[in-house]
């Protein structure tokens, strides 16, 4: 499986999003990505593979959002308090 | 001298010819008997004939009823054979399509396994790139990738059996296809040593990663952009957790 993170991803549709973060939770893959074009659509999906390819498909069930959420978020003000 | 004619009625035949007579009688009583013998010989043979003829018939009217009946056992045998090779490929039939069927669903299952042997291996390699700091995590890892492919191997052999078995059960023997071990001593992520199913079935989805390009440059640009992450990304963590 690719490893997407600060990567500028294209899918089978066209759209093309940043992958801002990646972090693995119990053994699957999830990545923070912003949508190029539509700046506020931003989403956690999860890194599948099907058929032998890689297919980013979103999360949808609440808790595990909480609990993604949070982890994005500590992960990202870690990451800009080295920044700054 | 006178002499006196007398008249008389009686015919005065001499002796020899009086004899000649009767043999002549005789004669003709042994031709008239012959006749007879050939008469009653013509009818016997009249009626020999007409008994073989009838004889003849009576076979020949015999022998049409024994081809027509032989002709009809046949039409019978015919028709039963038929019936029965109808029969017989109608039960082919039903296993090829049974058989197609399993067939189907063996690759489906094959799939399945591939694709979770695939997300897997690339999970457990992110997991050991990115516990390439921390030695125990890492060993334990790829233990756990060692197990996963050792895994893989005892399940091809399982399945290998199954097929073999499968094949052999209805006559394919030879026709056996080649399937190829995956290797169990090193994974690369790129590209994972099992078949891609994409080379099955060739399928896509929407969400699909078509390519992707490092930008790590734009990313610390979104990152220090303070319209993106406080206008954007933060006020979606903050929904999703509910601050």
């Amino acid at each position: 499986m690719d490893k997407l993170e600060y990567e500028l991803v294209t899918l089978y549709n066209g759209k093309q999003y940043f992958v801002l973060e990646s972090l693995m939770y119990e053994y699957d893959i999830y990545d923070l990505i912003l949508n190029v074009e539509e700046e506020n659509d931003t989403k956690i999906v999860i890194q599948e593979i099907k058929n032998g390819k890689t297919v980013l498909s979103e999360v949808t069930d609440k808790y595990l959002l909480k609990t993604l959420g949070t982890m994005f978020k500590e992960k990202i003000e870690s990451k800009q308090n080295n920044i700054n | 001298m006178d002499t006196e004619v007398l008249e008389t009625n009686e015919i005065v035949v001499p002796k020899e010819l009086s004899e000649y007579l009767e043999e002549d009688e005789k004669a003709l009583e042994i031709f008239n008997t012959k006749i007879e013998d050939v008469v009653s010989r013509e009818a016997e043979l009249k009626n020999e004939i007409e008994e073989k003829e009838k004889e003849f018939e009576r076979r020949l009217e015999e022998f049409k009823a024994s081809l027509e009946k032989e002709k009809e056992d046949q039409a019978k045998i015919f028709s039963d054979r038929e019936s029965e090779l109808s029969k017989e490929k109608e039960n082919l039939e039903s296993i090829k399509s049974e058989q197609e069927s399993k067939k189907q669903s063996y690759i489906s299952s094959l799939m399945n396994i591939n694709d979770a042997y695939a997300s897997k291996m690339g999970l457990i390699k992110n997991a050991i790139d990115i516990a390439s700091d921390n030695e125990s995590l890492k060993r334990a890892l790829e233990e756990e990738q060692e197990k996963l492919n050792d895994d893989l191997s005892k399940e091809y052999e399982n399945r290998k059996t199954e097929l073999s078995t499968v094949l052999e059960s209805i006559g394919e023997k030879k026709e056996e296809p080649v399937i190829e071990e995956p290797k169990v001593t090193e994974v690369p992520v790129e590209e994972p040593t099992v078949i891609p199913t994409s080379e099955i079935i060739e399928t896509h989805d929407d969400n699909e990663v078509v390519s992707h390009e490092s930008r790590e440059d734009v990313i610390n640009e979104i990152y220090g952009s303070k319209e993106v992450m406080e206008g954007h990304v933060f006020p979606y963590l903050n929904g999703l957790i509910g601050e």
